[in-house]
């Protein structure tokens, strides 16, 4: 009786809401069935490391709306602030959406901080950033860097405050099959045996690379402006704050090694990468 | 209409650095990256100086010949990216770059000015997620290896 009840599809005009706030984004999950949105709050509070706080109803107007909805043929759509992103009729798959929807939409929103999508270890106290696109190879780079004594910090985003520093963000590594299946898959942390890095660092190496099978390590030293530039295309805030994130992103690169160049087989790539920082620091 | 070229002001979002300056277009969203000699061009178009007359301003702080010729490929460029208040301003005779190039390329120590552009991406999203529900949700997704293709599971897959 209860699970029917939890199931029930609601009446548009008594639709749930929950609030909460994550890295200072106001954040308003609405859904018109009590247990989808039982679950994508679950999701939020995985995908967001638990930085969450339940807030009173509409605590903000600036805050992120998303709704999630049921109908009656089991179709699921997913608006933010009233416009629909996505929609489909397989429920793990819509959460799946939600799950990676919320966190870019957190990032792109926050205050005081700029989200970059990258990988990042620490190596010698300070971070080595990995930006690049979805398939460009960051997540394994990571894992190799990691199974080499780097210190983990996070395989998607560098979130980095108004003086350049770089916070942890420490989920599991997300890694997709190579049998061109492209099949998800998480790395747990604790499968690695790795050390998570706890406190802010500043960037000490920028490397923009991708997988490029057969490729020469031949990475090139790059200006701050190209470097600066290369980063815009993975500064989630940009377009909402780009004033903000031109002066973080100035400062996230002031000290930093800035590098550019294909990688190939990413063992070696790592090795030769930690080789290469350590030379320069003698 | 103003004769001598100006740089613009408006709508942009400035970053100086040593010897770069990386300028953002709000309007357009589009980032600009100008090395060391297209910098020096640009901070120099006030509307007060013609090109000759920024050619000379320039020989002075660098030490160094620098040809009107380059000056003009600056502002050719600074045109080409609508950072000029006058984007209409252009030299009344026509000359390829690749001429002007070689004539500035044998009269001056100088670096060529360069004007590096990109487009941010459409939305976060685009620049960081390849999951989705639907082709039509990898379309929105310009970072990912297939824009149209969302596979079984989940993911925009090429």
């Amino acid at each position: 009786m209860l699970r029917k009840k939890q199931n029930e599809i609601i009446r548009s005009s008594d639709r749930l809401s929950l609030c909460f706030r994550t890295f200072g984004v106001d954040v308003e999950l609405i859904s018109n069935e009590k247990r989808l949105l039982d679950d994508a709050f679950a999701v939020a509070s995985r995908s967001l490391l638990g930085n969450i706080s339940l807030a009173e109803e509409h605590i903000s107007d600036q805050r992120q709306r998303f709704e999630l909805l049921r109908t009656g043929n089991r179709y699921y759509r997913v608006l933010l602030n009233g416009e629909q992103i996505s929609s489909g009729p397989t429920r793990w798959k819509f959460l799946k959406f939600f799950d990676g929807l919320l966190r870019v939409t957190v990032g792109e929103h926050a205050p005081n901080l700029v989200f970059l999508h990258s990988g990042v270890v620490a190596w010698k106290g300070k971070a080595i950033l990995l930006p690049a696109h979805s398939f460009d190879g960051k997540s394994t780079l990571v894992t190799e860097l990691v199974k080499l004594g780097a210190v983990y910090y996070s395989d998607e985003f560098a979130i980095i405050d108004e003086d350049g520093n770089i916070h942890p963000f420490a989920r599991p590594i997300n890694r997709r099959t190579d049998d061109g299946r492209f099949v998800p898959y998480e790395i747990s942390l604790a499968d690695l045996d790795a050390s998570v890095g706890e406190v802010p660092i500043k960037c000490g190496v920028l490397f923009f690379t991708k997988f490029v099978k057969g490729s020469r390590w031949q990475p090139r030293i790059i200006s701050k402006g190209e470097a600066l530039l290369e980063l815009i295309a993975f500064t989630l805030p940009i377009r909402v704050n780009p004033e903000f994130s031109l002066l973080v992103l100035n400062k996230l690169v002031d000290d930093a090694i800035l590098l550019s160049g294909r990688r190939s087989e990413a063992k070696l790539s790592a090795i030769r990468l930690l080789d290469l920082i350590d030379k320069s620091e003698k | 209409m103003i004769s001598n070229p100006v740089a613009r002001r408006s709508g942009l979002v400035v970053q100086e650095m040593e010897n770069e300056v990386l300028v953002y277009d709000v309007t357009r969203n589009k980032a600009h990256c100008l090395n060391g000699t297209a910098a020096s061009v640009w901070r120099e178009c006030n509307g007060e100086r013609t090109p000759e007359q920024i050619a000379e301003g320039l020989e002075t702080q660098m030490g160094a010949t620098v040809p009107v010729e380059l000056v003009w490929l600056a502002i050719e460029q600074f045109a080409d990216s609508e950072l000029l208040e006058n984007k209409e301003f252009r030299r009344t005779t026509q000359r390829s770059r690749r001429e002007a190039i070689k004539t500035i390329g044998l009269a001056t120590m100088v670096s060529l000015p360069v004007v590096a552009s990109l487009v941010a991406p459409p939305n976060a999203l685009s620049s960081s997620s390849c999951v989705c529900t639907s082709p039509a949700a990898c379309a929105t997704q310009t970072s990912c290896p297939s824009t149209a293709n969302c596979n079984g599971l989940g993911v925009c897959t090429p």
